[in-house]
């Protein structure tokens, strides 16, 4: 967060640390009522980070700053820094309360406010010559870090550009009509990928339970479109995946069901299920339903309750299994997946949800396992062993994710699967 | 007002008064007509039940063969008359000015060129009148061939059109959005009132709900064009429009609205730098006065940024309202109901067949565990929709059901104020 339109002439790297220590500098001859808080949003979660977060989060200041010997410095780690002169307490409590409000969901803001395990907010009297010293040694020490993140992030940036993958253009209207067009006669079925869900049952090895079947997204978009990010716009990509079931349908009909290979799961938009094509592919794998499991996104569900409703009904009375995905731990914060009455329920993990703080989340995780019975839940995305073992712990038996793939050949290479 | 796209083959209101002016010409003699731009009022006093109060105020006249009244498809009203009627003609018109008396339009009509009530002299003006109609009726004409020309293959179009207009394609959107971009939506705006009721059964307002008619949208930007038939395009378009509604309500001259309101806005632009812009201007006070409506489906595919923005805005003093909600829904959201002020149910005729007492008593129980002072039920459009909201536990209602009640009230309000006049000016 670097304020470069307010300070014109400094460079980039130079930023508010910069101009901070030359704050400081200054400040250090007449220190009598100045003091600092140290605002460290660097240590939210990565989904409460993103830039426009930190801004608003950043204008509550605005009225200290507008009214008091305040000055706010925008780190360029996202921490926030507030200087100030005689600026009473209380209105300054009140600006960081607000702050800390926001960001209520996240395990930072957590912590007791004004305890000494706080991590949130630190306070520094600089009239006091050790807080003096340990706030001085602090900004040093992000000033020297600034330049380098700011390395990092260009390295980042350009390594972006030269490896394609999913950078790009947005995917907008004026490009969406021509994407359409390219899906519709692309050859999809070579890249269609697939992912084991294994079961670990206790005191007992691993099984694959089913494997997902899907279209990479990075090698779609490098075959359709490879100057377009596809998934910079969620709601054109639905329209876009509607497109791509149908294409999908084709090629998992051909798929040979006849083997005694493992159940493969789909994902599926709820409007295909009631479209010409999936009536198509049902007469065509009619006597495997039994191996088939469709995925919808929860996004996709709330669009229309009723209408999942009736395609979930439609699809168990034949004799598929439906599974739920999209879900986080957040969600089930929110709302009970439960009422939905799926086979299967999909939460994606993610490193952020580990850790002491948010034992509360992992309690809904656990009470969700204990309360579905038939229901099977899955932990999505697993990507460590300790994301395992944390599942385990709560109860559940189902994982997918990288870890899991890398588990699954290892199985396979010493002949457990 | 605007016809819909099923009768474009009948002959327009335009075309019919020009036919009438015409067949007219040599018996103009003893003829008047007087031209009502009811275009020109605000677009809160130009709802539909506004246009029907003003046409319906003529029909006496109709029925005793007085006159014939024309309702043209910017919502003025053309009447003509046999001079004797001029009188109740005049009584008419003063009826409808008194209708609209608080609108802009009517206060400024002195220093404007424009003015809302025209009379004219068949005899003396027929020339002019007739050039006038005749101009109207070549904008409708190139409006209508402006859409036919556009289209290759009629017989897919109107299969399409019989199935709930075309489809949205990206294309289209594609123009819709471009458009949007630069048409001043003000006259698109709709209000709807969020009420309960009073020991009498008369609605009282607890807040309205500003919204960009979508219908009216796709009649005037793409006329034929379902825009709401793909879900996933159409909350595309709901970005560019949360945009212009912003820039609307921000232009505090632009729409003078009295009373709480509420409008329909994404997630997503909650927390972005045009709603930031939008907040910086409008003072503390008036943030009091908005409820800012979500869609369910929208919070739940941007959670943790609706969890930020939800407590940002209310900390700013705006109450948020969850909306499309339905009996399903509310279950699943539960008592905390994502943490929202209000909660927006919509009225299915469903739940009357589904189950009945059963679907209920379950609604009941959910009403009351969010609290009843918080759930609206929505889209009521019947007597029984009230009926079964009140069994459920409901207090406050919206819908086209409730816009009725509301005018038919104001038309009791007028009558007596009416009376009350008339009753005065005999005691003097």
């Amino acid at each position: 967060m670097v304020n470069i339109a307010t300070h014109p002439n400094r460079s980039v790297f130079a930023g508010d640390e910069g101009l901070l220590k030359e704050h400081l500098e200054r400040l250090e001859g007449n220190r009598a009522g100045a003091f600092a808080v140290h605002i460290r949003l660097s240590e939210l979660r990565s989904s409460n980070r993103k830039p426009h977060f930190i801004r608003i989060a950043s204008r509550s200041f605005e009225s200290l700053e507008n009214n008091y010997d305040a000055i706010l410095f925008k780190m360029i780690n996202q921490d926030l820094i507030l200087s100030c002169r005689d600026v009473p307490i209380n209105n300054l409590d009140e600006a960081i309360h607000k702050v800390r409000a926001l960001f209520s969901q996240d395990p930072l803001a957590v912590g007791e406010e004004g305890s000494f395990d706080d991590r949130f907010a630190s306070w520094y009297d600089l009239a006091w010559e050790e807080d003096f010293n340990n706030f001085k040694k602090v900004v040093t020490d992000m000033e020297v870090k600034a330049g380098r993140v700011a390395k990092e992030a260009e390295k980042a940036r350009k390594a972006a550009k030269a490896n394609k993958s999913m950078a790009g253009e947005p995917l907008d209207l004026g490009n969406l009509a021509k994407i359409n067009h390219s899906l519709q006669n692309a050859r999809v079925a070579d890249l269609v990928c697939q992912q084991p869900v294994i079961c670990i049952g206790a005191g007992k090895g691993g099984a694959v339970a089913f494997r997902e079947y899907f279209v990479s997204m990075s090698d779609l978009q490098r075959r359709i479109a490879p100057d377009v990010n596809l998934l910079s716009s969620p709601w054109l990509f639905h329209y876009l995946a509607e497109i791509l079931d149908k294409r999908m349908l084709v090629v998992v009909a051909r798929h040979d069901f006849s083997e005694p290979a493992d159940s493969i799961s789909l994902n599926l938009n709820i409007s295909t299920v009631r479209s010409r094509e999936f009536q198509h592919f049902h007469r065509s794998i009619k006597d495997h339903v039994g191996k088939l499991i469709v995925e919808f996104q929860l996004t996709d569900v709330f669009v229309d309750v009723d209408a999942y409703y009736f395609a979930r009904d439609m699809l168990q009375k034949q004799g598929y299994r439906v599974l739920i995905d999209g879900l986080t731990p957040l969600t089930i914060q929110f709302f009970d997946p439960g009422i939905l009455e799926a086979d299967f329920v999909k939460i994606n993990w993610s490193p952020e949800f580990s850790g002491e703080e948010v034992q509360e989340r992992m309690m809904g995780i656990q009470a969700m396992v204990r309360s579905s019975k038939q229901r099977k839940v899955i932990l999505g995305r697993v990507d460590s062993e300790s994301a395992i073992k944390s599942g385990l712990a709560m109860g559940v038996q189902h994982f997918q994710g990288y870890f899991v793939d890398t588990l699954t050949q290892a199985m396979v290479s010493k002949g457990i699967v | 007002m605007a016809p819909g796209v099923d009768n474009k083959h009948l002959p327009s209101q335009e075309n019919l008064l020009l036919d009438y002016l015409r067949r007219l010409e040599d018996k103009r003699a003893g003829r008047r007509a007087v031209y009502i731009m009811l275009s020109g009022l605000k677009p809160f006093n130009r709802r539909e039940q506004h246009i029907r109060a003003a046409s319906s105020s003529f029909e006496s006249l109709i029925q005793s063969r007085h006159g014939q009244l024309f309702c043209l498809k910017n919502s003025d009203l053309f009447f003509a008359f046999k001079a004797e009627a001029t009188p109740h003609a005049e009584a008419v018109v003063r009826k409808i000015r008194f209708l609209f008396s608080d609108d802009p339009f009517l206060e400024e009509e002195n220093t404007d060129k424009r003015r809302f009530v025209t009379w004219h002299d068949m005899e003396k003006d027929y020339d002019a009148l007739l050039l006038k109609v005749q101009d109207a009726v070549e904008a409708e004409h190139k409006r209508a061939t402006d859409v036919h020309s556009s289209r290759q293959d009629a017989r897919t179009t109107l299969k399409a059109r019989q199935e709930q207009g075309e489809p949205l394609t990206p294309d289209i959107l594609w123009r819709v959005e471009k458009a949007l971009g630069s048409a001043d939506l003000s006259n698109l705006v709709r209000r709807q009132f969020v009420c309960s009721f009073d020991s009498k059964h008369r609605p009282e307002p607890f807040f309205s709900e500003l919204f960009i008619s979508i219908a009216d949208l796709r009649e005037t930007v793409i006329p034929g064009v379902n825009v709401t038939s793909n879900q996933w395009l159409f909350q595309h378009l709901t970005k560019t429009l949360d945009r212009r509604m912003l820039a609307m309500l921000g232009k505090t001259d632009h729409i003078t609205i009295s009373g709480d309101i509420s409008f329909n806005l994404n997630v997503e632009t909650l927390v972005s730098d045009e709603f930031l812009a939008f907040d910086d201007n409008i003072t503390a006070g008036r943030r009091g006065t908005m409820i800012i409506e979500l869609q369910m489906m929208d919070i739940f595919a941007n959670l943790s940024a609706f969890v930020f923005a939800r407590k940002f805005v209310q900390d700013k003093g705006y109450r948020v309202c969850i909306d499309g909600l339905n009996r399903h829904t509310i279950e699943m959201i539960g008592r905390k109901s994502l943490e929202a002020d209000i909660l927006k149910i919509a009225w299915n005729s469903e739940l009357l067949n589904s189950g009945g007492e059963v679907v209920r008593s379950k609604l009941r129980r959910s009403i009351e565990k969010v609290g009843k002072h918080k759930t609206i039920l929505c889209r009521v459009d019947s007597r029984e929709a009230v009926n079964f909201g009140r069994a459920a536990g409901a207090m406050l209602f919206q819908g086209r059901y409730i816009e009725s009640l509301i005018a038919e009230d104001n038309r009791r309000k007028e009558l007596l104020r009416l009376r009350r006049r008339i009753e005065r000016s005999r005691s003097f």
